[in-house]
Formats: structure tokens, sequence, C-alpha cells
């Protein structure tokens, strides 16, 4: 017994020195390419956290394919061009197995070719405007049916609204959800002149005029906002909108783009009672949220980063967290790093996220997520007040844009 | 539910087990069960169900052990675990801990009841009935006008009939008899009490009642001629109204717009047009006075929650000091070598400006939040549908005292007089013996301060964050550009003048975008036939 156990010793002592010799020796690279400076820096600077915590994690739990991942962080600053070369270096300098990054559509729509042209491998994590299927991108965020159609149903449904002001900054994430949502409205019998389309460029800061025009628009009532605003714009839109004496009751705002980070940075009072519809709340009680949420935090603080613990998880943070995990578990699944067997693994794969269980589509890309639909409270977290049934299927190209049935085949794939 | 309503007027408490265990009822998971029991609350005429029923809409009523009551805000601690304070519905006593607090109990101890949809709609409406007899002036015009909202309900009408005959606010005067005329117009089958209600929604100038009138001219074809005519009336009537409003807010708009603009620019025109450069950092000391601010509302520990307004006193100095020392310690270090290449100079700030961001990016992180001191939020009414917001009122008399200010400094005192000779001449300046290194110095610091305070007050309107000065640096140049060089009048007129249109511009029929777009264009054209601007530099300084 006593033998026994000292050759059990013995063999776990060579094996761990094993696993360190081979962990010095072999590494896997990924990428990560989110803007560390520029206007998006105030959201992509998170998601780089995370991806790194979700590295430690694997990392300590003995790495991928018993290889230590080794993060490769490098800084595209906000410039969309830049994403492309930063996407191309990580690629062929770097030789990234795979790379987690952007944020805005364009900064994406500038990288796709890249990692197309390599057949390289993207996990993108955040909610954006569909119309977009590449084989070589992963899409962890929602799809338009997953957030902006659920949202505005809601309204209609449950808070019986009749009028909608779509408002958001002047870029492709907006111009196209609302393409969406116009569609949307206008199948479900909303008149043409009860929808109001307006945006402002980014950086926007003198939000008088516009929160004039919501006065007048909503005066009658039965009116909301549904609002693509993008980044710093956001609080001298809400801070405006309050000081005009509009309230929640008045017209409610409900944000695409307003997440709990988001909301570390506003003056939270005049937001209590608006909404936002997102696929993940920090304020979702489960075990494994909660215990998320603290290793987050903790994290944080362990490594000295801005706002320490109290840092708070969002939407994008959650589906750039499960991304690693899910390439992770796709690879080992695969056996191989090979971003064609990873594809493969990944096709509608099951697991379980911070936020729950979720599902990869088995064929297009896109993520089965929740809904939900999340009242501001005081303390800048989320009530959420409305749940989907289940997971939502995602949708690659919107049927409300494509009502003729013919969607564009798949971009990108295996090097013919 | 007029009975109801009278019933609460009589009988003030109804059985207590009874409520308890319709409460009780609430959590069931049978939608039909619930109604039953919603409908029976609603029947008791209990005033106990008015803080129940706001409460229970927001799903804040919670059971404990059977007992029903009322949660506060829901605190999460360190470890993310959630507590509330509880009240009882039915005795409303608030749980207290050993020390006299309230108590805050885990909420995993609870069990919470959420309302449907349905079940939400119902509470709303009967609690707008409730609340149009509350003592409180605020919840009586917030339920005065949503009672005008559907679903209408004519059970209202008498509350806002009293509402609108005796109330001792104006405000809420005029709310009850517009909400009452939307919902008679609403509801009634009655053609002459519709038209009455038309007629008098367009002598309250009814705003609200634009689109109602708009589109019964189009869409109802059974309109007789003189029905015609009250409707046609009442529009003109609202139509004419909503014009004056409009005006007054491209005018309040402009005005506020201007008067940031004036703030910005103002200490950029004393260094450029003073001492001919330019600085592109001058955004930067802007962010820097915003920071400042930032920095003493933790200081002094001020939120939402514990006001602590005094802070916003300090942090107005605080900015002007702290952007005026980095402005020194910047002309210092990189402006004064650089007086006689502008180019240089501009190249340099530039770079400056870049350190500036990331250095207080690196410290700060991207996400701050800013409470402005509660006695700038929020507006007061001037006339009916007119509001002034406190913050850009604020912010005008700002600007008008920085102005003011600066333009004293600059005419009525010594300094004044050393730093105009100096600009104008310098050798000569110096020959007469005055420190013309100080002088620069010293201008630069007051144009960096000045940006400072701008920073401090811009906290009122928009966020903090590390490159916000970008967003200003470039609107700022085209005011100093078009008023002249070196003069604060041409500021003036400038800020407020793009102000005034790009504002009318907005309100109009352009989208900020074109908008932006029509003043650039404005701008280059204007600077094409007067180049030196406004007011452009007479005498010797016209050479330089």
């Amino acid at each position: 017994m006593k033998r026994k156990r000292k050759t059990t010793l013995l063999a776990a002592a060579a094996m761990s020195l094993l696993g360190l010799t081979a962990s010095a020796q072999e590494t896997v690279k990924i990428g990560i390419l989110h803007s560390l400076s520029g206007t998006m820096a105030i959201s992509e600077t998170s998601l780089r956290d995370v991806v790194l915590m979700a590295v430690e994690e694997l990392n300590a739990e003995g790495g991928v394919l018993g290889k230590q991942i080794e993060p490769v962080v490098v800084d595209p600053a906000s410039n969309w061009p830049l994403f492309a070369e930063k996407a191309k270096e990580l690629i062929t300098k770097d030789e990234v197995a795979v790379t987690f990054g952007c944020w805005t559509s364009v900064s994406r729509k500038s990288a796709l070719p890249v990692f197309e042209e390599y057949n390289a491998l993207l996990f993108y994590p955040v909610q954006y405007e569909g119309e977009e299927q590449s084989l070589n991108v992963f899409y962890t965020g929602a799809s338009p049916n997953q957030q902006l159609v659920p949202a505005a149903e809601y309204m209609i449904d449950e808070l019986e609204m009749k009028k909608f002001y779509l408002l958001g900054t002047d870029y492709v994430f907006p111009r196209t959800a609302n393409k969406v949502l116009k569609a949307y409205l206008l199948s479900v019998g909303v008149p043409e002149e009860n929808i109001m389309e307006e945006y402002t460029p980014f950086h926007h800061q003198d939000y008088q005029s516009i929160v004039g025009k919501i006065k007048t628009f909503a005066a009658g009532g039965d009116a909301c906002v549904l609002s693509t605003i993008n980044g710093d714009s956001n609080v001298p839109f809400y801070k405006e909108f309050a000081n005009q004496g509009l309230t929640s009751e008045d017209c409610p705002i409900v944000a695409f783009s307003v997440s709990e980070d988001e909301l570390r940075a506003m003056e939270v009072p005049p937001l209590v009672g608006h909404l936002a519809a997102w696929n993940y709340f920090q304020s979702k009680r489960s075990p494994e949220n909660i215990a998320f949420v603290k290793a987050f935090k903790a994290y944080c603080e362990a490594n000295n980063l801005p706002g320490g613990k109290d840092r708070v998880t969002c939407d994008p943070i959650e589906a750039a967290y499960f991304g690693v995990k899910v390439w992770a578990a796709a690879a080992e699944e695969a056996g191989s790093f090979d971003v064609d067997k990873v594809r493969d693994a990944i096709y509608g794969m099951e697991f379980d996220a911070p936020g729950g269980k979720k599902k990869m589509h088995p064929t297009n890309q896109h993520t089965y997520k929740p809904v939900y639909i999340g009242e501001i409270m005081r303390d800048g977290q989320f009530k959420i007040i409305s749940e989907s049934d289940g997971l939502v299927e995602p949708d690659s190209y919107s049927a409300l844009l494509h009502t003729d049935g013919n969607f564009p085949a798949p971009t990108g794939g295996p090097k013919k | 539910m007029l009975s109801f309503i009278l019933c609460l007027c009589l009988r003030a408490t109804a059985d207590d087990a009874a409520i308890q265990t319709h409460i009780q009822t609430l959590a069931s998971r049978k939608s039909s069960e619930r109604a039953v029991a919603l409908d029976a609350l609603v029947a008791t005429g209990d005033a106990r169900m008015v803080p129940f029923f706001d409460a229970y809409r927001i799903g804040s009523i919670y059971l404990r052990e059977g007992v029903p009551f009322i949660g506060g805000d829901v605190i999460t601690d360190n470890n993310l675990d959630q507590f509330v304070s509880l009240t009882s519905v039915l005795t409303g006593e608030t749980l207290l801990d050993e020390n006299g607090e309230p108590e805050l109990i885990p909420l995993l101890e609870l069990e919470n009841l959420s309302p449907n949809r349905k079940e939400r709609i119902k509470v709303r409406s009967v609690s707008m009935l409730l609340n149009l007899s509350s003592p409180d002036k605020d919840t009586r015009l917030k339920a005065a006008k949503q009672a005008g909202v559907s679903p209408l309900q004519t059970d209202a009408i008498p509350f806002l009939t009293g509402l609108a005959e005796n109330d001792p606010s104006r405000k809420i005067r005029h709310t009850a008899a517009e909400s009452m005329a939307l919902i008679e117009f609403g509801t009634s089958d009655d053609v002459d009490v519709r038209m009455d209600a038309i007629r008098s929604l367009g002598e309250l100038n009814s705003l609200r009642a634009l689109a109602l009138v708009e589109n019964l001219l189009e869409k109802d074809e059974t309109l007789t001629p003189k029905q015609t005519a009250i409707v046609t009336a009442a529009r003109k009537n609202i139509i004419t109204h909503q014009q004056k409003v409009k005006f007054f807010d491209n005018f309040k708009f402009g005005l506020s717009t201007g008067s940031i603009y004036i703030l910005m620019a103002l200490g950029l025109a004393i260094i450029y047009g003073l001492m001919g450069v330019i600085n592109m950092a001058h955004g930067e000391m802007m962010m820097i006075g915003a920071y400042t601010t930032f920095v003493l509302q933790k200081v002094f520990g001020h939120g939402p929650e514990s006001p602590q307004n005094h802070f916003f006193l300090v942090a107005l100095p605080a900015s002007f000091l702290v952007a005026a020392l980095v402005g020194w310690v910047i002309e210092r270090l990189v402006v004064r070598k650089l007086y006689h290449r502008p180019f240089e100079s501009l190249l340099a700030t530039v770079g400056v400006s870049f350190i500036l961001i990331q250095v207080v990016r690196l410290i700060f992180g991207d996400n701050q939040s800013s409470n402005s001191p509660t006695w700038l939020v929020g507006g007061f009414e001037v006339a009916n549908d007119m509001t002034l917001s406190f913050n850009r009122v604020f912010i005008f008399f700002l600007t008008m005292a920085a102005v003011a200010g600066v333009m004293v400094l600059m005419r009525y005192t010594t300094f004044g007089l050393k730093v105009r000779a100096t600009m104008q001449h310098r050798e000569m300046a110096a020959s007469v013996g005055i420190h013309t290194r100080r002088m620069y110095s010293m201008t630069f610091m007051l144009g960096s301060g000045l940006a400072g305070l701008a920073g401090c007050a811009l906290t009122t309107v928009s966020g903090i964050t590390p490159d916000m000065g970008q967003n200003y640096i470039v609107d700022s140049f085209l005011i100093v550009v078009i008023g002249g060089v070196g003069e604060l009048i041409g500021v003036v007129c400038s800020g407020l003048g793009m102000g005034i249109i790009l504002q009318s511009l907005e309100n109009s029929f352009f989208s900020p975008v074109w908008a932006k777009i029509i003043i650039l264009t404005m701008v280059v054209a204007f600077i094409q036939f007067r180049p030196a601007g406004l007011f452009p530099p007479k005498g010797r300084l016209a050479d330089v």
C-alpha cells in the first residue's frame, strides 16, 4: 500500500515535470484584436480583460490539448483599416490559432477579408446588425432577431406603444438595425408616419434639438425611442432627456448599446426606468453567473486594472468569455487546432455559459441565446422584466429584409 | 371602478386576514386565480392598497413566511449577495435590526411577486386613479398627465374636474383640463361632446392633441362643415402655439450651445489671438478640468444617494487652477521653445494632447460617471411647454461671467495692459521693463484655466472621457477664426451666431449630420469673403 502510494507520487511528480517542460516548449498562440486606445477603448478594453481571464483559467486547468495558451494582444486603436493590418500580422507573423476581437461592425468588415483570405478564425462577441455569414467568423453576440425584434415586439405587446423614434449613431450597425426594425414595425401594421428615423455623428454631444423633437413626437403619448446610440454620446443624450423633463413614463427609451459597463460612466438617476434589450445581464441570478461576476471582479482587482472590484460584467463580456471556452472545447473535441476541424466541432455544440446553457447553431455560425428585457435600476444594474421562452434561434440574414426567401450564401471557408 | 374609489373614501381599512390571503394568492401559478385575487384587492378599497399597487407594479412585493412586504431598493454587497429592506403592507412598519436601522433581509429568503403584463396594466390604471387625489404635487401632476393616455378611463373624469377647478398648482389645473378633454374626445359617442372637447383642447393649446386633431382632419370624412371649422380652428391654435414653442426652443438651444462654444473658445482665443500659438492640447485642458471635478466629487463623496452639492463650488475654482497649472508646465517645457515656429508648436501640442489623453486613460480607465449637483438637475417651466434646464442656464451665466471677467482683466488692469503691450510688440515691451516671458506664461495659464473651467461646467451636460476634448477642439478653432483673431467680442458673436444657426438647422428638417455639413460650408464661404473674421484686427496688429 505504502509502496504503491510512493510510486503514484513519483509518477505524478514525473508527469508534472513533463507537463512543465511541455508547457515551457509547447504553447498555442491566440490573438486578441480589441482597441485599447481611441473612441472604442471605452468598451473594448473590458473584452481584452475578460479574454485574458478566460485564458488564465484555461491555462490553470492545463491548457488546450496539453498546450498552454499564449495570448498575443495587439491594439488596432479604433482605426478601422488598422484592424485588417493587425489581423494580418496576427495570422501571418504570430501564426495564431484563433483571434478574438472587434466591436464595431465597421472594424469587423475591415478585418473580414483578411480572415477569409487566410482561412483563419475570428470570434466576434458583440450584438450586431446581421446580414453577414462568413465561415471564418463565429458570432457569439446577438443577431437582430435575438435583440432588436424581440424588444420592439415587447414595446408593442406589453407596453402598447404605437409610435417609434429610431435614433442612432451614423454608421453601419444603427443604419442596418433600423432597417430591420422598420421592416418589422411596418410588417406588424405600424403606420409609416408613426416611425421616425434619425442619426447623429459619432461623439455627438449636443442633444438639445433631438430631445426637443422627441418631445414633440411623444406629446400624444404611446411613443418610445429605440436607441442605437453608441459610445460617449449616450451620456449627454440621457442627461438632456431628463433635463427637458421627459421621464421613462412619458417616453421610454430602449437601448441596444447601453450595458452595465456603459452605465458605469453615466449619472444613473435620470436613466432609472428606461430599458435595454440584451441576452445577458449581470443581475441574472444563478450560481454560475455569480461565480463568473466574482471571478471577473477578482481578476480586475488582482491585475490592478482601472476600476478594480467595481468593474461589472455585461453581455459582450459574457459573449467574449464563452467564445474562448467554446473554441477550447472545440479544439479538444477535434483533437487539433486546424481551423476547418475546429469549425466542424463548433457547429451545434452545447455548452454552459455564465448566463446559462447556450448552443452554437449547427450551420450558420451564430449562437442560440435567450433574450432579456431589463429595466435600469438605481445601482446601475438591470432588473430583468421579460425573458424569452428558452433559447432563440439566430438568423444570419433577416427574413424581414429578404422577403423573397433568397438568402445569400455564406462567404469564406476552407481554401479551395 | 368608480364604486371602488368611493368605497375608498368611506372605508379606510379592510379585513387584514382577507388582504393577506388575497396577496398570497397573487403568488399562484394560475393566472385565473391571480386575476380573482387582484380584483378582490381592488374591491377592498383599502387605503393601504395605494403603496401596495405601486410596489406590485414594479415587482417589489415580497412574501416572507406568507406575510406580504413592500421591498426597498435591492442592495448588492461585495459578495454579490442581494438584500432588501422590508416594510409591512398591513401595518406600514419597516422591519428594524437591533440598531434601529432598517434590517436587510437576504433576497433568497423571500418570495417575490412579479405581475404579468395584464396585471401591470390593470394596476397602473388603478394607481393612476388613486394618485389623482395624492397630497404630493408631483404625483398628482403625473397622474393627471397619465389620465390622458390610453387606456382612457371615464372614471377619472370626476377627479380631473376637481383638479382642473381647485388645484393650487396652475400646471396641474391645466394638465387635468387637457386630460379630461382627451378622455371625453376618446371615449364619448356623442359628437357634440367630442366637438366641445376639441374646442377646449384648442383653447388649451394642447400639443398632446395635435396628432389627434390632424388625424381627424385627414381621415374622418363624416365631419360636417361646421365641425370641420371647429377642428381647423383648434388645429390653428395648437400649431401657432407649437411654432412659438419651437421659436423659443431654437433660441434657447442656440444660446446654450453658443455659450458652451464661447466658454471653450475663450481660452483658445486668448492663447491663439494674443500669443499666436496654436494650442492643439486646449481640449485636453478642458478634459483635465472635467477630471478635476470628477476627483473632487469622489473626495467629497457626492453621489445621487448622498448629495454633497458644495463639491461643485470647490470644483469650479479648482478645475481652473489645476488646468492652469498643467498649462504652465506645458508652456515651460514645450511651447516656450517654439514661439517663433508656429507649425512646430502645433505638432508639439498635438503630441502633448495624445500624451495627456493616454495618461488619464491609464490612471482612471475609460468609464467614469459624473453626477451633477442636484440643483443643476431638471428645469423650470417659464410658460406652457417652454422649459429652461438649470444646467443650461448655469452654463450661460458662467460664460457671461467669464467673458466679462476676461474683458475687465484685459482692459482695466495693469496685468492686461502689460499683456497687450507684450502681444503688440514684444521687444518694445521688454525694453520698457515688462517681464515678457512671464507675460506669455501667465497668458497661457489663463487660457488653459478657462478651458479647465469649461470642462467643469461641461460635466453637467455630458460625460467624462479621456478624449472628450477632441469633440470640441475643431469647433472652438472655427469660432476663433470666424470671430477674428484676438477680439473677445468676435468670439462672443461668432459663438452665439454659430450656436443659434446650428440649432435652428437641427431643429428644422435637417439631421445633425447635415446641419454640421451646412455649417462647415457656411464657414468656408464666410472665410472666402472675410479672411480676417468678423472683427479683423486693426492698426499695427493687422500687419503681424
